[in-house]
């Protein structure tokens, strides 16, 4: 590729053609303000350079008109300048534009102190907003149980739309309308909850405002805790692991499991959980799941269910492939059925007063324990006050938020341990949290149950890392078990589409997680969530996992326990009862 | 030349692919102000916002119809000032009024 040499700001620098002036200057050691701009968005081949905010505007010699620098292609010999009175001034303006049609309450802001409007009004020393006039006025959509959406204080970058749109593939929202009047809104302006948005909060993770956020539900567990009726336990995600200590200053992708369990307990939780022994024993159950399909002639490839946005996804563009899903649970879903059953049982606590919360990377979780048939706990008791198996979701920015209220000082939490009997985690279940993970994990168990053999090597490096789609094979007693990974919706269309033409029928397994990097990038966790944040946390997740002293499912002491005591075996009938559920057909196709 | 302009910003109004921000709202608020010349309750500070208005619409919009809008406005301020002072004290002696046909061009 032939290289370009411009000049900015009185710098000489040569980039290749094609390059953007914003990333020639980041070369030549110039910082141009944007806001709108998204250089990844999820993944790192989905840009966002709508040109929407103009903040980014330049001055070119001999051009009349500025030039947005986040999309506008370097030429031979441009001479650049980035802060000329003319650059700020407009940069200025179009940003006081900008607030003089928000909903500017940011005391009480969901984003106050995230917020990336805010920031760029600091950096460019806005100090008044000249301009006044009409502003928006629209109803909060506060419809759905994982988003809320505040189109007051949308900017109209549309950031969201390409991660829903083309992330995602989902399509939910879209720009509608001409001039002041138009709105970023759910297609066909309804509530989001009636539309096919499966909740995974890609969405919000990008947004630079307040305009879509997460739904907060930290006051239900304020108040649960303070009763003390209620026995209320915690179980945390395998990728709120690696993620809370960011929001405290700890470096991206360290450690803080033991740190968040001693906040936990600090917040008063009655006992703390590991969603990763969950996780165990989720691939148990799907393991098993996996090997009666292969033996039995069964539907194949088998799809995995642990991510709801995925599942949800399913229902509404492939209903058709439902019967690939594997039955069972989430490990957020199975943990909470067996507080309300076993560990009430062996506690000889009323599983009416047992209160299950969960701290989850992920939107969709909220919507997964709100789904009508997450009621497992109540059907097997056959008793209608026991409340739904998960009562309430709280994302890693939520407890982040909790956690300062209490006033906890958690980068110097000492680290504490989970509760026994649903406590232990190996490292198999640790790597749920990245892409691939589930994958990894399921193998290193069907391994050895199928073979009895010891695995020689427990890593599946095939199916690591932020590659869209990954697959790897094992031979298993002369059987070659092949399996696909994809993260984002975008990906997992793609796979999607080749399995109803008829192709992929040779698979015997697929890992699919809605959110790009697996959980650790799920759109309930800390912002930003850039790719290299992502990268960072899978690291932080593998780290973990070698740091384990158990790191196969089925060797999880506590797992083989339920088993003995409870479950008696996988696939059996309390498993049904208790782990495994249905999906059902929406959408219109 | 203030009736024009109005007109003028309406069409663009309701043409904005509402994509850029001055376009979407920068118009709108220099219509806001344009408004107040007819009743002549604009004020200097107004008359000087709307010009750095102009100004910084018609350099910084993402196309070609938010910067015509903020040159258009920026012409008229500098060259049919009279008219506009005219305007604002109630006395528009050289206004051509409307034309209908103009309008259904503009409006279109
Ligand atoms: S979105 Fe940002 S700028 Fe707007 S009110 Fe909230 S914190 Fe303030
Ligand atoms: S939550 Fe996901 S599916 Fe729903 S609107 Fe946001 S990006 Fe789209
Ligand atoms: S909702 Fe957020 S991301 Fe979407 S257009 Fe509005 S400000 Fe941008
Ligand atoms: S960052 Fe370039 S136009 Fe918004």
């Amino acid at each position: 590729m032939a290289n370009v040499t411009l000049t900015i700001d009185g710098q000489k620098v040569t980039v290749p053609e094609g390059t953007t002036i914003l990333k020639a200057a980041e070369k030549a050691g110039v910082k141009i303000p944007t806001l709108c701009f998204l250089e990844h968005v999820g993944l790192r081949h989905i840009k966002h350079d709508v040109g929407a905010c103009r903040v980014c505007v330049v001055e070119v010699e001999g051009k009349k008109d500025l030039v947005s620098s986040c999309n506008t292609p370097v030429e031979e010999g441009m001479v650049i300048r980035t802060h000329t009175p003319k650059v700020i001034a407009a940069r200025k303006l179009n940003l006081e534009m900008m607030l003089s049609d928000h909903h500017l309450d940011c005391p009480t802001c969901p984003k106050n102190g995230i917020c990336e409007l805010q920031a760029i009004c600091a950096e460019l020393n806005v100090r008044q907003i000249r301009p006044q006039g009409e502003k928006k006025d629209f109803p909060i959509d506060d419809s759905s149980p994982s988003i809320m959406r505040n189109p007051n204080k949308c900017i109209l970058c549309q950031r969201c739309i390409t991660a829903c749109k083309v992330l995602q593939t989902v399509d939910a929202l879209e720009l509608y309308g001409n001039g002041f009047d138009a709105v970023v809104r759910p297609k066909g302006g309804l509530p989001l909850i009636e539309t096919q948005c499966v909740a995974c909060g890609q969405c919000a993770l990008v947004c630079p405002t307040a305009a879509i956020v997460e739904k907060d539900d930290t006051w239900k567990v304020w108040e649960a805790i303070a009763d003390p009726n209620k026995h209320v336990v915690v179980q945390t995600a395998p990728a709120t692991h690696v993620t809370i200590g960011e929001a405290f200053g700890l470096p991206v992708g360290t450690d803080i499991t033991g740190k968040m369990v001693a906040a936990l307990k600090r917040l008063g939780f009655d006992a703390v959980f590991d969603t990763n022994w969950s996780a165990d024993l989720t691939i148990m159950e799907e393991g098993y799941e996996l090997i009666h399909r292969i033996k039995n002639n069964g539907v194949l490839p088998q799809f995995t269910s642990c991510s709801p946005g995925w599942i949800k996804f399913v229902e509404e563009f492939y209903p058709d492939l439902i019967p690939h899903i594997s039955s069972c649970k989430s490990p957020q879903q199975m943990l909470g059925p067996i507080a309300k059953t076993y560990y009430a049982e062996k506690k000889g606590i009323n599983p009416e007063n047992i209160f299950v919360v969960s701290i989850m990377p992920c939107t969709a979780k909220k919507y997964e324990a709100a789904r009508p048939e997450m009621n497992a706990a109540s059907k097997y008791w056959n008793n209608p006050n026991i409340t739904r198996d998960v009562d309430v979701v709280l994302t890693s920015r939520e407890l982040i938020r909790m956690i300062r209220e209490a006033g906890i000082d958690f980068a110097n939490l000492p680290d504490e341990k989970y509760d026994p009997i649903m406590g232990e985690g190996t490292g198999a279940a640790q790597i749920f949290g990245a892409t691939g993970g589930v994958m990894e994990a399921a193998l290193r168990t069907a391994y050895e149950v199928v073979t009895g053999k010891t695995l020689p090597r427990l890593d599946f490096e095939d199916v690591r890392g932020m590659k869209d789609i990954k697959e790897a094979s094992v031979n298993m007693n002369g059987v070659t078990v092949k399996v696909l990974v994809a993260h984002s919706l975008g990906a997992a269309r793609q796979l999607m589409d080749k399995i109803r033409a008829g192709e992929l029928k040779d698979y015997h397994f697929i890992e699919i997680m809605a959110c790009p990097g697996g959980c650790i990038g799920g759109g309930g966790q800390p912002i930003p969530t850039t790719v290299e944040e992502r990268e960072l946390r899978i690291k932080g997740i593998y780290e973990r996992d070698k740091k384990l002293p158990i790191r196969k499912s089925h060797e999880n002491p506590e797992i083989q326990a339920i088993y003995k005591e409870f479950l008696k075996e996988p696939l059996g009938h309390k498993s049904h009862q208790l782990l495994h559920t249905h999906y059902t057909p929406r959408g219109k196709k | 030349m203030a009736e024009i302009i109005d007109f003028f910003l309406d069409y663009t109004q309701q043409n904005s692919c509402a994509e850029c921000i001055p376009c979407r709202i920068g118009t709108k608020r220099m219509q806001e102000i344009v408004k107040k010349i007819f009743n002549g309750s604009i004020s200097d500070r107004e008359l000087s916002l709307l010009y750095d208005f102009a100004e910084d619409i018609g350099a910084s919009s993402k196309c070609d119809l938010g910067k015509m809008a903020g040159k258009a406005v920026k012409f008229a301020l500098q060259y049919c000032k009279n008219d506009i002072d005219a305007h604002i004290k109630g006395s528009c002696g050289h206004t051509i009024p409307a034309n209908p046909g103009w309008q259904s061009i503009m409006m279109k």
